[in-house]
């Protein structure tokens, strides 16, 4: 049996020199939420990158249902998997609904325009994160928070298996961080596939089943929230002391003063 | 309010704009064979156009019918085709860049074509050379500042805009050269007017072999439409979404270089509709290119085909268009941007 993604001695530079990152490994599946933990340029948006193609492993491979993804062309990649950016820089103020269909161009050939039924799917796509109010809104005109809504409409709409996503909370205030990561978990739980980087060790706690930390072109440690996210790890990859507690009902990771 | 009304609309896609927006350029256009020297009636013209159209023996004088089919008539189909190339051509390099202040003439259709003219009237060549040259030359320039922005790595889209200004200015520099040497009582002339545009020496053999590459460019524009918002996100964004981004921006260079290359030839120089027409269609319809494409065209079209009726009533000689263009159409744009509250930020 292959794995729904995989990525096998992945490597990667920029220059041939030095390697941002080497021989990694890793395999997710359906239902999976994988949180990428690592300190400012440890290479997390690089990794996610090349896991959708945007960016090209010097060496190893990423494998996609037991597929090399380099043998796969744009539609076909974006139809298997989605992505969110980290920033988005917008040009123009086309209207919500607009930028949800956008998620059809990967079903849609180069001569073809989104179809009565493809309105239909990125309307239940808003319609299932409650924003179809929003439908006729420009999309640069609503709140930061609206806006990552907006684009995981989009990617519902791509009808993707796996989600890629770069630092999904980390524009978000503080309430729209925990809605976020309660709708990714929701996601996982419909069957989808959710790879994501974060600079809140807590989150993962939250809403991982996998954590990975990266810290010196490697993973230092993957597994379980709980098997990886130690006082001694946190340590090691920020630099600074946690204290990891049992609150109420979930395990919590709580940053100290430095002395 | 009312604006916003027909925004609801078409939002709801109850109302094709583009059908809207048709009904006003069909009127100017019945309206401009009116215009001229020469009188000609509103029945003579309906008659002329009917018995083209249906194959009818016409009764007119062959004085009109020459004023109908050969002078006027080339002249108003040019300036509709100019306006309409260079307002999609803009259209889709403003989302092709993703920066609403770019001109199709960006990557230096218009300083090669402009270059290619010059060379061709200091060579003395017939009119047909000079626009054959500065097709040639258009084409030249951006083929080359494509290439150029190809070999340095250049993935993004800001390193061909660089090697597009680099291009420009080059050619503009072996323009002035041009100006320099040429006969400053024939040649520097006749530079310098073809260099402010006019549609003036229009004729219908120009339309026929101009309309064919930029009908072909424009279809292809309106098939890939959606795409283009898709790449107005970002390269990046686009190509997660499937996008063959360089294949895509490749087609639209293409198509946008050979329409505008085609319309410059025809008409000279005539800044100002590639940057500004987009933006008017913009404020009146969003900025989705599947609406914007249609609008931009019959705006553009409308738009050059006003003031062309301008520059060749207003006064005995005619006012070359890139003139006209700005002077009508800046206050027209300031305008716009005081009344309408979308302004870019």
């Amino acid at each position: 049996m292959s794995h729904l993604m995989e990525m096998v001695n992945g490597t990667f530079s920029y220059n041939s020199l030095d390697n941002i990152f080497e021989d990694i490994n890793f395999e997710v599946e359906k239902g999976d939420v994988f949180c990428i933990l690592g300190a400012n340029g440890a290479g997390k948006t690089t990794l996610i990158k090349c896991l959708n193609g945007l960016m090209k492993l010097s060496s190893g491979k990423v494998l996609l249902n037991g597929k090399n993804i380099y043998g796969l062309n744009h539609s076909q990649i974006a139809r298997n998997i989605g992505y969110i950016p980290q920033i988005h820089n917008s040009t123009f103020s086309f209207t919500v609904l607009d930028v949800v269909l956008m998620g059809r161009a990967p079903h849609l050939d180069i001569f073809s325009s989104p179809s009565k039924k493809d309105v239909k799917i990125a309307e239940n796509s808003l319609k299932a994160l409650n924003i179809y109010y929003m439908r006729d809104k420009p999309y640069t005109e609503i709140s930061g928070g609206e806006q990552q809504l907006v684009f995981i409409a989009r990617i519902l709409t791509q009808e993707p298996d796996i989600l890629l996503l770069d630092e999904p909370t980390s524009h978000l205030d503080f309430g729209n961080q925990i809605r976020t990561l309660n709708i990714i978990e929701k996601l996982a739980k419909n069957g989808l596939c959710v790879v994501m980087s974060s600079h809140f060790p807590d989150h993962a706690f939250i809403s991982s089943n996998k954590v990975a930390i990266m810290k010196g072109k490697n993973f230092i440690d993957i597994g379980t929230p709980e098997e990886v996210i130690t006082e001694e790890n946190m340590e090691k990859a920020y630099g600074i002391r946690v204290k990891i507690a049992d609150i109420d009902y979930r395990r919590a990771c709580i940053p100290l003063k430095i002395k | 309010m009312f604006k916003s009304k027909i925004r609801d609309k078409i939002a709801s896609h109850e109302m094709s704009i583009t059908v809207l927006m048709i009904i006003p350029l069909i009127l100017l256009f019945f309206f401009s064979f009116l215009i001229g020297r020469y009188p000609v009636s509103p029945n003579e013209v309906i008659m002329a156009i009917a018995s083209k159209l249906f194959l009818i023996n016409s009764t007119l004088s062959p004085a009109v019918n020459t004023i109908i089919f050969d002078i006027r008539l080339p002249r108003i189909l040019a300036a509709m085709m100019v306006g309409a190339s260079l307002s999609v051509a803009g259209a889709s390099f403003q989302g092709l860049f993703q920066n609403p202040l770019v001109s199709p003439d960006k990557l230096g259709v218009s300083a090669g074509a402009g270059f290619g003219a010059a060379l061709a009237i200091l060579f003395s060549a017939s009119v047909f050379m000079i626009q054959f040259s500065a097709f040639v030359w258009g084409l030249i320039a951006v083929g080359l500042t494509y290439f150029l922005g190809r070999a340095f790595k250049g993935t993004s889209m800001l390193t061909l805009v660089l090697c597009g200004i680099a291009i420009a200015s080059l050619f503009g520099a072996l323009l002035s050269l041009i100006k320099y040497v040429a006969d400053p009582y024939g040649q520097l002339q006749t530079i310098v007017f073809w260099l402010m545009g006019s549609l003036a020496s229009v004729n219908n053999l120009d339309i026929i072999i101009m309309g064919i590459p930029i009908t072909i460019g424009t279809i292809i524009l309106l098939m890939i439409r959606w795409r283009i918002n898709v790449l107005s996100m970002g390269e990046e964004e686009a190509q997660t979404l499937g996008v063959n981004t360089k294949r895509l921006q490749a087609i639209i260079i293409v198509c946008c270089t050979i329409v505008t290359a085609s319309a410059v030839s025809i008409c000279g120089i005539i800044g100002w509709i590639g940057l500004v027409i987009p933006h008017v269609a913009r404020m009146i319809v969003g900025p989705d290119h599947k609406i914007l494409l249609p609008a931009s065209i019959i705006l553009g079209a409308f738009f050059l085909l006003l003031i062309d009726n301008v520059a060749r009533t207003i006064t005995t000689t005619e006012i070359p268009l890139g003139i006209l263009t700005a002077i009508i159409g800046a206050p027209f744009f300031l305008y716009l941007l005081m009344k309408s509250k979308e302004v870019w930020s």
